[in-house]
Formats: structure tokens, C-alpha cells, sequence
């Protein structure tokens, strides 16, 4: 049984999840920002990415963002990034083996110049976005449902 | 805050809009989207990324505003954040990928990008 520790396929499916309203504007030309793979402080191994093979689709890769919030989720071939110079690493987590890095884009050196041109290289890939889909994820410090208030 | 724009910045080229019939609703849409965030922040960017402030909001705004008055670029496609507290205009033409950014520490540049190549960045005197 596969466990999402297998090398990436260059015909597999990889979602990237993006806050709804920012990132992709499909009004917008060209609708998916340079943005789209910029890494956050915390992303220090590389930006998350979902296999597309460890959920059931776009839906499902959104629902692991945070609950609250609403969610674009932009399909990409693997083999596409790949080829435009992105490291793609399998890095399953507990509860979550379809999660997997771009390794060589992180928050230590998103400001270099060739990382942002493969920033702005990335999104003219040929792409399909989905959703906006809600987020279902709660932070493990937070309860997942308001504990009853017991009464006097 | 002012914002000083070098010679370099000047004598770039405006990028074509991406509404061509109407520049001035897209830097309107474009200045609604930034007067949004500086309500909150935090619905631009999602769980352990670093909002802009409300600071770096409005210097972004003064800075598209001379974008948009003193340079008379047509509007860019994006406003958006950077996910490490910072923000930046996106604009496009035919091969050309200019960037104006402003980091989460204020410092403001333009970034060209030309066929997915860097070009050049130029540092943005914010003062």
C-alpha cells in the first residue's frame, strides 16, 4: 500500500492550495499571480503541495486549509513544474501522506532573482483552478467545536 | 511617508491594462481591494503567513498612487501579499513581467522580469 513516501510521478496531478479572493482572479490576465508559490516564514524545507492521488480532488486538498476560510485549489501537472525547475519531494505527514514540497523554493531564499523568475515562470503553465472550497482544518491548539457551557 | 520615484523607475515604459477601455476603474478596483485589507489584514494571506501591517497597507497605497498620477501606468492586473508581510503590483506586457513591491520592512523596488528571466531590480526611496 502506498504510504506517500514514492517519488512524484511526472504524470501525477499536484493541487496548490491559495486563498480564495487573492492569488487567482479569473478576470484577471494573466488570472494566477506570481504569488502563487510564495513561501511563508514557517515554510523553511519548501512550499506545500497535495498529490492528487491521496485525495479524492480539488475539494479535498482545500478542505486541509484552515477552517474559516475559503480556498482556491490550482491543479498542475507535476511533470510541467518539474520541467520549469521545480523540486518536487514527496513529504507525507501524519494524516495528510499526499503532502509533498517544492524543496527548492523556501523561505530563506524567495527573494533570490531566480527564484522569483521561476515564481513568475511557474504560473504560465497550463493550469486548472477549482473551487473556491471551504477550509476544514483546525489549528491542534484550537477545539474543533464549542465545548457546552455548563450552566450555574 | 513620501514616496520618491529614481530616474530609472520614470523612464520605464507603461505596461498595457488589463481592462484596456477603462484604466480608471481598474486602479479603482485596485485601490477598493487595498482600502479593504487595511480592515483586516489578515483575510489576504492564510494560516502562519505574515499579513501586511497597516502601515505597509497605506505606504502601498501612496506608492500606487504615484504609480498611477505621476507615472501614468495603466493599472496593474494584481495587488496581492507576498505571504511574508509585504505586498506587490503586478504588471504585464507581452514578455515583460514588472513587479513593484513594498517588504514588510517598507522597502519598496521594482522588479523586471523579462521571458521568465530577472532582469533587473531597482530600490524605491520610501522616506
Amino acid at each position: 500500500m502506498l504510504d506517500g513516501s514514492e517519488p512524484i510521478d511526472p504524470n501525477e496531478i499536484v493541487y496548490r492550495r491559495v486563498p480564495a479572493g487573492t492569488i487567482y482572479k479569473p478576470n484577471r490576465e494573466p488570472p494566477l499571480s506570481q504569488k502563487a508559490f510564495s513561501p511563508r516564514d514557517v515554510d523553511k524545507d519548501g512550499v506545500s503541495i497535495m498529490r492528487g492521488s491521496y485525495v479524492s480532488g480539488p475539494e479535498e486538498a482545500a478542505a486541509e486549509g484552515l477552517a474559516g476560510m475559503q480556498f482556491h485549489v490550482i491543479a498542475f501537472r507535476a511533470g510541467d513544474l518539474i520541467a520549469e525547475g521545480m523540486m518536487l519531494k514527496p513529504d507525507p505527514i501524519p494524516g495528510c501522506p499526499g503532502h509533498a514540497l517544492v524543496a527548492n523554493i523556501n523561505a530563506s531564499n524567495r527573494d533570490l532573482p531566480a527564484i522569483q523568475a521561476l515564481l513568475d515562470r511557474s504560473r504560465r503553465l497550463n493550469f486548472s483552478a477549482h473551487g473556491p472550497f471551504p477550509g476544514r482544518t483546525f489549528p491542534p491548539n484550537l477545539p474543533t467545536h464549542s465545548p457546552a457551557t455548563p450552566k450555574p | 511617508m513620501t514616496a520618491t520615484i529614481p530616474r530609472p523607475f520614470a523612464d520605464t515604459p507603461s505596461p498595457p491594462c488589463w481592462i484596456e477601455q477603462s484604466s480608471i476603474d481598474a486602479w479603482q478596483e485596485i485601490d477598493l481591494e487595498l482600502g479593504n485589507w487595511l480592515r483586516d489584514p489578515q483575510v489576504i494571506v492564510e494560516a502562519d503567513a505574515i499579513p501586511p501591517t497597516r502601515e505597509i497597507i497605506r505606504a502601498a497605497r501612496r506608492l500606487s498612487a504615484l504609480i498611477r498620477h505621476q507615472l501614468k501606468w495603466s493599472a496593474p492586473s494584481m495587488v496581492v501579499a507576498d505571504n511574508a508581510g509585504g505586498l506587490a503590483f503586478e504588471f504585464h506586457s507581452p514578455g515583460v513581467f514588472r513587479m513593484v513591491s513594498v517588504s514588510r520592512h517598507g522597502k519598496a523596488t521594482l522588479s523586471i522580469f523579462k521571458n521568465g528571466t530577472w532582469d533587473c531590480t531597482i530600490d524605491l526611496a520610501l522616506e
